[in-house]
């Protein structure tokens, strides 16, 4: 995920945590926050899988 | 979907969680609230299981087992004329269990002061499942809702919304095509915000196919090596 998406999505779910019309909608933003660093976290541990797995034995 | 949640707390008057879980279900369509009282029509209660594809026992854990309120309603209700004579009315329907807890999670583990997991205490309504051929999904276990803190709480309350309605409740997949269509009915609701929170639906669903694609990836690296 781009760090530039993550950046803009924490901004904007701050954002509209602030304005949110209730509790529901607070939760729901906070949930997509969670998710969207999730995903983030899982990208990267399998985009490095992904390389680890290519170059499997031919560095070095 | 239908969910039934069946409701068997003994106290709902004074419970400090279920009044938070009723109002989280409220607005969630197909889902069915049915706190327990004294006095059920069997009938009825098998009306409503037969109707439901997701039926949940909401419970708070007495002596490491349901309440009797609980139980009654069990011993009472399922039987053959609820499963029928090949005793299969229910299979394929699913079934969950959340379970609120007055003592830390930690505390149910080997050597820890309840000695036993809480997937261990609830294993006889996991071989219910098992015996009526419903689809047992992980139990949603509450622990101390005393001392959550507020972000806890809302954290809890889609967790809870998940557990209701998402198919796959617990599996990062499902729980973002959750949050998309949550996301798209809160754009239909806030017009003026539609631009961010479309923006915030499209990225979960982007991330969510470029984490398929790793895996597809991964798996196909994997039956080649």
């Amino acid at each position: 995920m781009d760090p530039a998406d993550l950046a803009w999505a924490q901004e904007t779910i701050a954002h509209l945590i602030q304005t949110a019309p209730d509790y529901q909608h607070q939760a729901l933003y906070r949930a997509v926050l969670a998710a969207l660093k999730e995903q983030n976290r899982r990208l990267l541990n399998q985009a490095g899988e992904l390389d680890g797995r290519a170059w499997g034995g031919k560095r070095g | 979907m239908q969910t039934l949640v069946v409701v068997g707390h003994p106290h709902l008057a004074t419970s400090a969680s279920q009044p938070f879980f009723r109002a989280a279900a409220a607005p969630l369509p197909g889902v069915v609230w049915h706190p327990l009282g004294d006095h059920y029509a069997a009938a009825g209660e098998r009306q409503a299981l037969w109707a439901a594809q997701r039926v949940i026992l909401q419970f708070p854990l007495y002596w490491y087992s349901m309440p009797a309120l609980l139980k009654a309603w069990l011993d009472t209700v399922w039987n053959q004329q609820l499963l029928g004579p090949a005793g299969d009315r229910l299979a394929g329907t699913e079934l969950g269990l959340v379970v609120t807890t007055g003592r830390a999670q930690r505390e149910f583990q080997p050597g820890a002061s309840q000695e036993y997991t809480l997937a261990e205490l609830l294993r006889p309504l996991q071989a219910l499942a098992r015996a009526t051929g419903m689809t047992y999904l992980p139990p949603l276990t509450v622990s101390q809702f005393a001392y959550l803190d507020d972000q806890q709480r809302q954290q809890l309350l889609i967790q809870y919304q998940q557990y209701l309605t998402a198919p796959q409740p617990g599996h990062l997949a499902s729980q973002t095509t959750w949050l998309a269509a949550q996301l798209d009915q809160a754009a239909t609701q806030q017009p003026d915000l539609a631009p961010q929170l479309r923006g915030l639906q499209a990225l979960l669903i982007d991330n969510q196919t470029a984490l398929t694609d790793l895996q597809d990836n991964l798996k196909l690296m994997g039956e080649e090596s």
